[in-house]
């Protein structure tokens, strides 16, 4: 129970990240498929963040601190890393979600077996007239 | 650092050039400009990379370039070697050769308005491969996936049609998984190590693992990211999105994704597992076997799907599956030879296929505009240039001597026996089966591009399909319907200069297009307009490239020999 309590952010980070995995891969809404995408970037950098996190401790800015000491402050590195993460992942999501705006116009369905259908339907079309 | 020679510098200027080229084209919004930037850049990258890679080679040594002046354990970081410099030459090479042989292609295919943003996405797409291939930091890796992810994606969906934005799609969701899993990856590997950078990773992992307590956790980091990379690369299982986003893109996009977009992952995986994970750690937690198992698989199975389509760009495009199924394979050899054969297989292979989706498009072209089998009989002796490339493309691929297939297939034998006894008997099996297969579907589309053309006369006669007769019967009347269609072509055609190769066209999806060009085509040289000068030197140079590879494979293979040393 003890390994639990201590590890509550990775589980809850892994359980995420399988919502997520499975979101994108299984979901046959395009755009359900871009929130599962979403969870799983968010529950990479909930395991980031907390790793990076020390209760007590502040982002090592000097301001007006006279006699900084690393005991002081936390790493900034993994902030670092979730930012960047956070700035991939609205670009690939804007990206998705502009691909899917367009499929949703051609198809007027955000089903990926529906589109996928119809677009095998419309290439039969194109072949026999 | 005062004393470090200037051409250290190239890697980093190339990557920032190819950025500042492609952030520069925008401000013109126009094609052409933008393909001029874009050539500059790929030339003058080219000539940078290759300059370094002659440097490295001759005086056989790696270094490392520090980003903004932090130290090792902190900053970021530049590693090049042999290998790196002599892969970014290559993909340098490829891709200009590439955008230069599909270059029609590309102005029919793009909408006008959008022409400078393919151009555009070209310099992000090389800018991000030779980030992977330099970069000594993992964290940046990943920034650059996404990159090359999004740029990819772009360059399949501009074609602008409904085939290509589901392709897209389904590309983009696979592409996610696998980067995702990648960042996962990454962020386990910080938690249990601090840091990013490869080299400081290394001796981390090396001492976990002697403690012999972290097998479980290093397993899971390892098969974690090597899975993301697998699925983006399309090893077998995870091929799904490739076939069709391949085959469906622009010749030039379908060159440069099967050609060196695969490849650009496989070398980050390449450096991981020499950088961070060590080939040994990786063979004894059983990655380096899944590896080898999966490629396998796919050299069969990825040949046998491609045996079964009847659609050239499509069955070149599930090759491309069965050729990424021998580079994890000899990956997973566990051998110094096998990792050798390997990077040698990703050389050839991104010199080979380039050629054989352009000679495909080349070839489609002088068909309207159709890849199907049926319609490319004798397409070549309209394209002769084309029909040669096609043809030596696919003896390369089938790994007959003196083409670049061929040194891999047998380095991946002499590979084998230096593994272990298992693995020998399965290499030599599967490379004979995949071998045969290759053979099996390359050879009859590479007879039924030179097929004589048939005279109009007896055209029909020893012919199976149905259109081609049916056309023929009815050439005089011109009603709906897709053999009619194809009569008046025929018809047309009959009534001027008779050129019999042209009634293979029979394109219905492009109708309009081909009534035009049939039309023009009236003359038989007007066939030969299709083919522009940039076609015909990007297959001449092609054609040149493999042979030179494929009989001056030695000092070459020195070189990567040097290179994944000094990795």
């Amino acid at each position: 129970m003890g390994w639990f309590t201590n590890h509550y952010y990775e589980i809850a980070a892994m359980i995420l990240f399988g919502v997520g995995f499975m979101g994108l891969l299984l979901n046959k809404n395009l755009i359900k498929k871009i929130v599962g995408l979403n969870i799983m970037d968010t529950a990479v950098y909930l395991l980031l963040a907390q790793r990076g996190m020390i209760f007590g401790r502040v982002a090592p800015i000097l301001g007006d601190n006279l006699n900084p000491s690393a005991q002081q402050y936390i790493n900034p590195i993994p902030a670092g890393l979730v930012l960047t993460g956070i700035v991939v992942s609205v670009s690939v999501s804007a990206f998705s979600l502009a691909l899917t705006h367009r499929l949703y116009k051609k198809y007027h369905t955000l089903n990926l077996d529906e589109i996928l259908l119809k677009s095998k339907q419309e290439k039969l079309k194109a072949e026999t007239h | 650092m005062h004393e470090m020679p200037f051409v250290y510098n190239f890697p980093f200027f190339s990557i920032l050039l190819t950025l500042v080229g492609g952030m520069a084209m925008p401000f013109f919004r126009n094609g052409k400009v933008a393909q001029k930037i874009n050539i500059g850049v790929i030339i003058a990258t080219g000539v940078m990379n290759f300059i370094l890679l002659i440097q490295l080679a001759t005086t056989g040594e790696s270094f490392t370039y520090m980003m903004g002046h932090f130290p090792a354990p902190w900053g970021n970081e530049i590693k090049a070697g042999p290998l790196e410099a002599l892969m970014a030459t290559m993909f340098c090479f490829v891709m200009g050769f590439s955008l230069l042989g599909g270059l029609i292609n590309i102005y029919e295919d793009v909408p006008k308005k959008k022409q400078y943003l393919y151009f555009l996405m070209m310099n992000l797409l090389l800018c991000s491969m030779l980030a992977l291939i330099y970069t000594n930091d993992t964290f940046t890796g990943y920034v650059f996936i996404e990159i090359n992810t999004l740029a990819a994606c772009a360059i399949v969906m501009s074609k602008d049609s409904g085939e290509t934005i589901v392709a897209t799609i389904r590309y983009l969701i696979m592409s996610l998984l696998g980067s995702g899993l990648f960042l996962m990856g990454l962020a386990m590997l910080y938690n249990m190590t601090g840091h990013l950078l490869m080299e400081s990773l290394q001796p981390v992992i090396v001492q976990m693992a002697d403690t012999g307590k972290y097998f479980l956790p290093l397993t899971a980091v390892m098969a974690i990211t090597t899975l993301g990379l697998s699925v983006k690369s399309a090893l077998y299982p995870f091929h799904s999105w490739l076939p069709n986003a391949h085959g469906s893109a622009t010749s030039s996009s379908s060159a440069i994704l099967s050609g060196l977009v695969l490849k650009g992952y496989i070398i980050l995986l390449i450096k991981m597992m020499y950088r961070v994970y060590t080939p040994e750690l990786m063979a004894k937690l059983h990655i380096t076997d899944a590896m080898f198992v999966l490629g396998i698989l796919g050299m069969i199975l990825g040949s046998v799907k491609a045996l079964r389509e009847r659609h050239i760009k499509r069955m070149t495009a599930y090759s491309s599956v069965a050729q990424i199924g021998y580079i994890f394979m000899g990956l997973g050899l566990n051998s110094e030879i096998g990792a050798m054969a390997a990077v040698f297989h990703i050389m050839s292979h991104a010199v080979t296929k380039p050629m054989l989706f352009l000679a495909a498009g080349g070839l489609a072209n002088v068909s309207g505009h159709s890849y199907e089998f049926k319609d490319l009989r004798g397409a070549a002796h309209r394209n002769k240039f084309a029909g040669v490339a096609f043809v030596i493309g696919a003896l390369s691929m089938i790994g007959i001597p003196l083409f670049a297939g061929f040194p891999p297939k047998l380095f991946f034998y002499t590979g084998a026996i230096q593994s272990d006894m298992f693995r020998l008997p399965v290499v030599l099996i599967a490379l004979a089966i995949s071998t045969a297969l290759n053979a099996l579907y390359y050879l009859p589309v590479c007879i039924n591009i030179w097929r004589t053309k048939d005279e109009p006369g007896h055209h029909g006669h020893g012919d199976e399909h149905d259109s081609h007769g049916h056309g023929d019967e009815h050439a005089d009347h011109g009603a709906h319907g897709g053999a009619e269609v194809l009569t008046s072509h025929v018809h047309d055609e009959e009534e001027g200069a008779v050129h019999g190769g042209a009634a293979a066209v029979a394109d219905t999806a492009a109708a309009a297009f081909t009534q035009n060009k049939s039309e023009a085509a009236e003359h038989g040289e007007h066939h030969n307009t299709r083919t522009t000068f940039g076609f015909r030197a990007s297959m001449v140079v092609f054609i040149a490239t493999n042979f030179a590879l494929g009989i001056a494979y030695g000092p070459m293979m020195e070189v990567i020999k040097k290179g994944l040393e000094l990795l």
